[in-house]
């Protein structure tokens, strides 16, 4: 039998794991499109003439929106590609910076903090960790000891939810700690962004990503609460902090999905549908006897967490062979941060004190605003099907 | 028109059936040249002769880059056997070399027409001066010249430079077909090659164990498939699906003897699927020590399933050199992506290192693995490569 195309489906038909239709729990890693699509007028904003002007005031009413959206002034707002280019503007910013101070980044930042810290530091920037604990978060404790041991701290990285674990840090808490030292704050709020309440008055800088809301790819934000020296120069554009010229499309749709989503009351009303549903899984994952949360004491209910994220584990199942399976069975998940889906290794997993074991088999379902009770039961149902057929006996 | 002159290698030991390796070789060039119309394939004596297009010559040159059978090929003039028109292409040709930045040569000549009124020397030397006398800056070195330039008076006159070294070996499908036990790893697809030079084709196995592995590594394993099949006249690359053969064999062995099982396992299954599709033997990429399952015990504990014999060119070999080897056919860049083709899971911490034969039998056995062994031959899907 000599085929062409296919054998694996072949295959995974034979086993009776391929289905069309579809169930998507990775929101974490990129929203569902959310419908609203990109259009604006094309003409450069920087140009004189009437397109331009057009572009030009199409671009600062959406920068407008975004403001409104967010409780910042529109000067406050810088529209870049994305949160991993805003994270890296901030950052990289710090070696024009004169002090000497450390650089301080948490333990469960994503690989866009974490791996530029990791370059500052071989540029010659003093750099170290701020603890997270197993939930993921930053708490008091975890932060005290960090300024501790760095006392001359000047730059705390701590993002408001991980992206793994789901855990959500106490931003007012620790933000009143480190505005006490004079310490400037930066926090990823990519994955917090339209599913917490989220006061950027707490941060000096912060960064997001549209696609997390539904918008197309390519179009983020920066916070700044005061402006800074960016490390690259280029055209001037976005007063100079990030030079391009500006995707007045992409803007435009990003504050479209802001003034949506951002929208406090509609975020406490999705924070309890989600809640709900994240309590039907959380208590089907308990009655699956192969099956472990991670952190292992989170509860139906328990604030520490975003209930649009969880860590779990299947016992003798990697991870990667879980995606592979809920994947053929019509459900899509992920392990870890999508951007480090490539390597094996689980930095954040290891930083929270997991074993190796539970590295490997760790996986994330994400939710999102259109997730239904009947997507979390059909999932449940094929987890526990994959658990009996591939997992440790 | 071009012409290249082939040099026959082994093949010109074979006694009364040397015309079934050569036939096979026409066969495998012509193959190679995807059947190519305006191509013509010369036999003679030791030297067979390409003649085809210019425009066919980076296509005849990949071909014969990758034809077992040949100790050398080179493009070469064809010439009146007059000394005048001889001295004049060995002109030609140290021109070339001149232009290329060569700065010593040597000629050598060979006739087999000793009709010729020139002996070896004497050409040698009268084509040495005239190429002297042109071009003044070349200089003849007959230790280690950097370019050669050859003669060949046979039933014409042949002058060419710098003869490229052939792959060497018999060619493929004069020992029959092999079946190849492959995997996404270095030493594989080297097995595989070697084999293929002694004369195998080849076709290949790869057992997967999905979702436990990856598509991305059988994609891997068939790419590698693909490298291989460009110099063994293609073959059929088979998927066979052993995950349920992997589970029971971790749900019912003690956990050492997981790997050494799984080996046995598909030990039988390529016998299988070698005796349905005519292979005279199966082929592994194993090197004696490399890694556990590769002990003396070992080897004889997985091959003692089976009965064809198993060809492992790779037994001898060291890692370094098989990683050339990889490099030279072009696998090596491949083989190191990283999709593991077996699930760490399944990978014993402490694996058994000196097995006896009958206990692994024993344990193989009570496994009761060979219907699912014979199913999953079954529904093993081929692709062409």
């Amino acid at each position: 039998m000599v085929g062409r195309l296919g054998p694996f489906r072949v295959y995974c038909r034979s086993m009776s794991l391929e289905t069309s239709e579809r169930r998507y729990f990775d929101w974490a890693s990129t929203a569902m499109p959310g419908g609203i699509s990109l259009d604006g007028p094309f003409g450069n904003p920087s140009s004189r003439h009437r397109e331009g002007r057009e572009a030009r005031i199409a671009l600062e009413r959406a920068r407008e929106t975004c403001a409104g959206a967010l409780g910042a002034a529109p000067g406050q707002i810088y529209f870049t590609s994305g949160a991993t280019e805003s994270n890296a503007l901030v950052l990289f910013s710090r070696l024009l910076q004169q002090s000497r101070g450390t650089i301080l980044f948490s333990g469960g930042e994503h690989p866009s903090i974490r791996e530029n810290c990791r370059a500052l530091e071989r540029l010659g920037k003093g750099v170290g960790v701020i603890g997270i604990d197993k939930t993921g978060r930053v708490s008091p404790e975890t932060l005290g000891r960090a300024l501790k041991k760095y006392p001359d701290a000047r730059f705390a990285a701590i993002m408001a939810v991980n992206n793994e674990l789901g855990g959500v840090s106490d931003l007012p808490v620790l933000a009143e700690i480190l505005r006490e030292k004079g310490i400037f704050f930066h926090c990823d709020i990519v994955q917090g962004l339209g599913k917490i309440p989220i006061d950027l008055a707490l941060m000096d800088s912060a960064s997001l990503s549209g696609h997390k809301l539904g918008s197309p790819r390519g179009i983020g934000l920066l916070y700044l609460r005061k402006a800074l020296v960016p490390l690259c120069a280029g055209g001037g554009q976005e007063k100079g902090i990030r030079p391009g010229t500006e995707n007045v499309a992409g803007a435009i749709a990003l504050g479209e999905y802001l003034k949506l989503r951002a929208e406090p009351n509609l975020i406490q009303a999705e924070y309890t549908k989600a809640a709900e549903r994240f309590g039907l899984l959380i208590a089907g994952l308990k009655r699956i006897p192969a099956c472990v949360l991670i952190p292992e004491d989170r509860q139906e209910e328990d604030s520490r967490f975003s209930p649009y994220i969880l860590q779990a584990a299947c016992r003798g199942i990697p991870g990667e062979v879980m995606v592979r399976a809920l994947d053929d069975a019509g459900f899509a998940i992920s392990t870890g941060s999508a951007c480090s889906s490539g390597g094996k290794e689980r930095p954040v997993l290891q930083a929270i004190g997991a074993d190796p074991q539970t590295s490997l088999e760790g996986f994330r379902i994400s939710q999102g605003w259109t997730t239904a009770k009947e997507d979390i039961q059909a999932l449940l149902g094929a987890l526990q099907k994959i658990a009996v057929q591939w997992g440790k006996k | 028109m071009i012409t290249f002159l082939l040099k026959l290698g082994e093949l010109t030991l074979k006694g009364g059936n040397r015309s079934v390796f050569e036939r096979a070789l026409r066969e495998n060039l012509r193959y190679l040249l995807k059947n190519e119309a305006s191509v013509k394939i010369i036999p003679g004596r030791g030297r067979f002769f390409l003649r085809c297009p210019e425009e066919i010559r980076p296509r005849a040159r990949d071909a014969l880059g990758r034809l077992f059978g040949l100790s050398g090929w080179a493009e070469t003039q064809v010439l009146e056997k007059t000394e005048a028109a001889i001295l004049r292409a060995c002109v030609q040709e140290g021109r070339d070399l001149a232009a290329r930045g060569f700065k010593t040569f040597k000629v050598e000549a060979r006739r087999t027409d000793k009709g010729f009124p020139l002996d070896s020397y004497s050409l040698c030397c009268k084509a040495g001066a005239a190429i002297l006398e042109a071009l003044p800056a070349l200089k003849v070195d007959v230790h280690a010249p950097e370019g050669k330039i050859h003669i060949e008076i046979r039933e014409r006159a042949y002058v060419y430079r710098n003869a490229e070294k052939g792959l060497g070996g018999l060619p493929v499908g004069t020992a029959g077909r092999g079946m190849l036990l492959l995997s996404g790893g270095i030493d594989s697809p080297v097995a595989g090659y070697l084999m293929a030079g002694r004369g195998l084709s080849i076709d290949a196995s790869y057992f997967h164990a999905y979702p436990y592995t990856s598509e991305e590594a059988r994609q891997k394993a068939l790419r590698l498939g693909k490298i291989l099949g460009s110099y063994t006249r293609g073959g059929i690359f088979y998927s066979v699906p052993y995950t349920e053969i992997q589970q029971r064999i971790q749900k019912a062995a003690p956990q050492p003897w997981h790997t050494l099982l799984l080996r046995m396992a598909m030990m039988e299954g390529a016998e299988i699927l070698a005796r349905r599709q005519g292979a005279k033997g199966l082929i592994t990429g194993e090197s004696l020590s490399q890694v556990a399952s590769q002990t003396p015990e070992n080897i004889a504990s997985t091959e003692s399933r089976v009965s064809l014999p198993v060809f492992r060119p790779l037994i001898g070999l060291d890692k370094e050199y098989i990683i050339r080897l990889a490099e030279k056919i072009g696998t090596y860049e491949t083989s190191i992506l990283p999709y593991q083709d077996c699930c760490a899971l399944f990978s014993p911490a402490h694996p058994v290192l000196r097995s006896k034969p009958a206990e692994a039998m024993g344990l193989y056995e009570g496994l009761d693995l060979k219907s699912s062994v014979e199913a999953a031959i079954a529904a093993a899907p081929g692709e062409q490569i």
